[in-house]
């Protein structure tokens, strides 16, 4: 059963994604944050990361640099959310996976990780 | 960086609500995952209201979830909405679904309402979500902080599920935490005129689109909530441009053509002022008589039965009755103090653009003035009205009763009954000699010169008659006509 990573400091996002995911047969860990986020990843390696750009403590950017810098979460997928455009993202941000504006349609994001845990598992 | 397909961002979509006026006070509906609220006094419709844009909603294809936050029963609500048209046994409980949440709400607070209404949502693939009673779950939040967590949570879901959400209240006027947050406030009123209820719906906030502000009319009858927007704000602004007319309408009555400058001028509006039994109806009906196939006629009347216009209809000349009976001539008969002054309005421009009237008979103006409970309205209807009508291209001739029966001054009972009309014609009758004679003159004609002179006219079998000479007024108004001869000969005279 594969593990997802849910990263955000909003909880009506984290919480539906949590719900949706479960329901989809993932096993899924929720943060608040980047620094939060990057706790578990380290106890335990996710198969997938959902995080939001902006948040407290740590952000997005910092998270997704952080698991590019570790040998063992390096190859690990990340879905960066932001409600802001991927271009202002990017000038800040580098080595995501997938960029996801907010707000997103859900069951097109269902959509989206099953395709990334698919394609990591090739 | 991306390598995958990027997933699409929400789009302002609309979402109708399938109660037209609604959605032409909206703009076109509600904007997709948005969040409303509904507020009203008790017994305003709020209940009706959003079951019946669920009803709609599951009608073209979404799925729509109607949650209860109050200790009450279901059944009994379904069983209120039976009697209405819009309610469809056959949607529920796979389109349309009733769930109450009061026991995980009670018991868990509104962390449990929200994983509820979560799990509901992406279970069933809800696209709308009325949430009923949320002073129910304002009450059981532990803070305002904790309830404003709570429903911008929930705007979150809206958002990502493409689930529009109604959240009814029955809340006053004071500004609560969740109002400053929604997409949109819909506030319900009843108020009281005297012995007058009017029940209106305001939007106060809307985001994502313009709407028509202030107060909108409604009633609830077995069809629903009807709404009629205000036709001063609906038309503030004509549906179209004016096209520059040049041309005269007949007013089916030869002489009558002659004093106005051969007619009333095409798109114009033109009162016919007269007491009662003066022939306002009878000239409106002359007019009407020069409706055709490329210029369809409406009469839309008040006080005369359809049957009693049949039989005038039967009897004018040139005839009405094959109009009628072949629908070149629309008769349109409302009973009058009976309806709200904007439905009115809006039944007669639906009348109108249905079949792209040409000839308009308004047969009494002080019907849609008894029906305006804000007599000040009064104004800005009838000019927005007429405006309407004119960029449609619609020659319009209203009859609008005076009080005065006999004497020398006339009192016209509406405000300003000038800017009202371009063209006005007055009817009276004079007292002579123990006997009454009627008389016609033109107050005004549009841009244009016109006969001003008073004339005698009958109403006879064929309907009016003018006579071609001011001589006999004259004697009339001195008081010194021997008019037993000259009334048996009239028919020579007449127009």
């Amino acid at each position: 059963m594969s593990l997802v990573l849910v990263v955000d400091d909003e909880f009506g996002i984290a919480g539906l994604l949590e719900d949706v995911l479960q329901d989809e047969g993932y096993t899924v860990v929720v943060a608040s944050n980047g620094r939060q986020a990057l706790d578990h990843a380290m106890a335990e390696k996710p198969d997938l990361v959902v995080t939001d750009f902006m948040m407290p403590v740590m952000d997005g950017a910092a998270l997704v640099k952080a698991m590019a810098a570790d040998p063992k979460l390096a190859d690990v997928p990340v879905v960066l959310m932001s409600s802001m455009p991927e271009e202002s993202v990017a000038e800040r941000c580098s080595g995501y996976t997938t960029f996801v504006r907010k707000p997103f349609k859900i069951f097109a994001m269902i959509d989206l990780v099953s395709s990334l845990l698919s394609a990591s598992k090739k | 960086m991306t390598d995958m397909l990027p997933i699409p961002i929400s789009k302002p979509d609309r979402v109708t609500s399938g109660i037209d006026g609604l959605d032409t006070i909206l703009s076109g509906g509600f904007i997709l995952g948005g969040m409303y609220i509904v507020q009203g006094t008790p017994g305003a419709g709020k209940t009706i209201l959003t079951n019946q844009i669920c009803f709609h909603h599951v009608g073209v294809g979404g799925r729509a979830l109607f949650v209860t936050l109050l200790a009450e029963n279901h059944a009994r609500m379904i069983g209120n909405l039976r009697g209405l048209s819009f309610f469809d046994e056959a949607m529920i409980p796979d389109q349309m679904s009733y769930l109450s949440a009061f026991n995980e709400m009670r018991d868990g607070g509104l962390e449990a309402l929200g994983k509820l209404l979560r799990r509901e949502i992406l279970r069933s693939r809800t696209t709308m979500l009325v949430i009923d009673g949320l002073v129910s779950a304002q009450a059981s939040a532990k803070s305002d902080q904790a309830f404003k967590e709570f429903v911008h949570d929930l705007q979150e879901v809206a958002l990502a599920t493409d689930c529009t959400m109604f959240l009814t209240t029955n809340a006053g006027d004071k500004v609560s935490p969740e109002q400053t947050m929604v997409d949109g406030l819909l506030v319900l009123t009843d108020r009281m005129y005297g012995w007058q209820a009017e029940s209106d719906l305001q939007v106060t906030k809307f985001r994502g689109g313009g709407f028509l502000r202030g107060r909108h009319s409604y009633q609830i009858s077995d069809d629903g909530v009807t709404v009629y927007p205000r036709i001063e704000a609906r038309y503030a602004h004509p549906s179209r441009g004016a096209e520059l007319s040049t041309g005269r309408a007949s007013m089916g009555i030869d002489r009558l053509d002659a004093m106005l400058g051969g007619g009333v001028p095409i798109a114009s509006t033109t009162m016919v002022m007269g007491p009662s039994g003066a022939g306002k109806t009878t000239m409106g009906m002359h007019f009407l008589s020069g409706s055709s196939e490329a210029e369809p006629g409406l009469m839309f009347g008040f006080y005369e039965t359809p049957t009693r216009l049949a039989v005038k209809a039967d009897r004018l000349r040139p005839a009405l009755r094959p109009l009628l009976d072949n629908g070149t001539v629309e008769l349109l008969w409302q009973t009058p103090t009976s309806d709200l002054m904007d439905a009115y309005g809006e039944r007669l421009l639906e009348a109108v653009h249905r079949r792209k009237v040409k000839r308009l008979f308004i047969d009494g103006l002080t019907a849609f003035q008894s029906a305006a409970i804000d007599p000040s309205r009064i104004g800005n209807f009838f000019s927005a009205l007429a405006n309407e009508l004119r960029v449609l291209g619609v020659t319009t001739v209203y009859s609008l009763e005076v009080p005065d029966i006999l004497g020398p001054a006339v009192r016209v009972p509406v405000d300003d009954a000038s800017s009202l009309a371009e063209n006005m014609i007055l009817l009276r009758f004079v007292e002579r000699r123990s006997r009454l004679y009627r008389l016609i003159s033109i107050l005004k004609v549009r841009d244009s010169d016109f006969d001003p002179s008073l004339y005698e006219y009958v109403l006879g079998d064929t309907g009016f008659q003018i006579r071609d000479t001011t001589n006999t007024v004259e004697d009339i108004l001195s008081g010194s006509s021997d008019r037993e001869a000259e009334v048996g000969d009239f028919s020579k005279h007449g127009g």
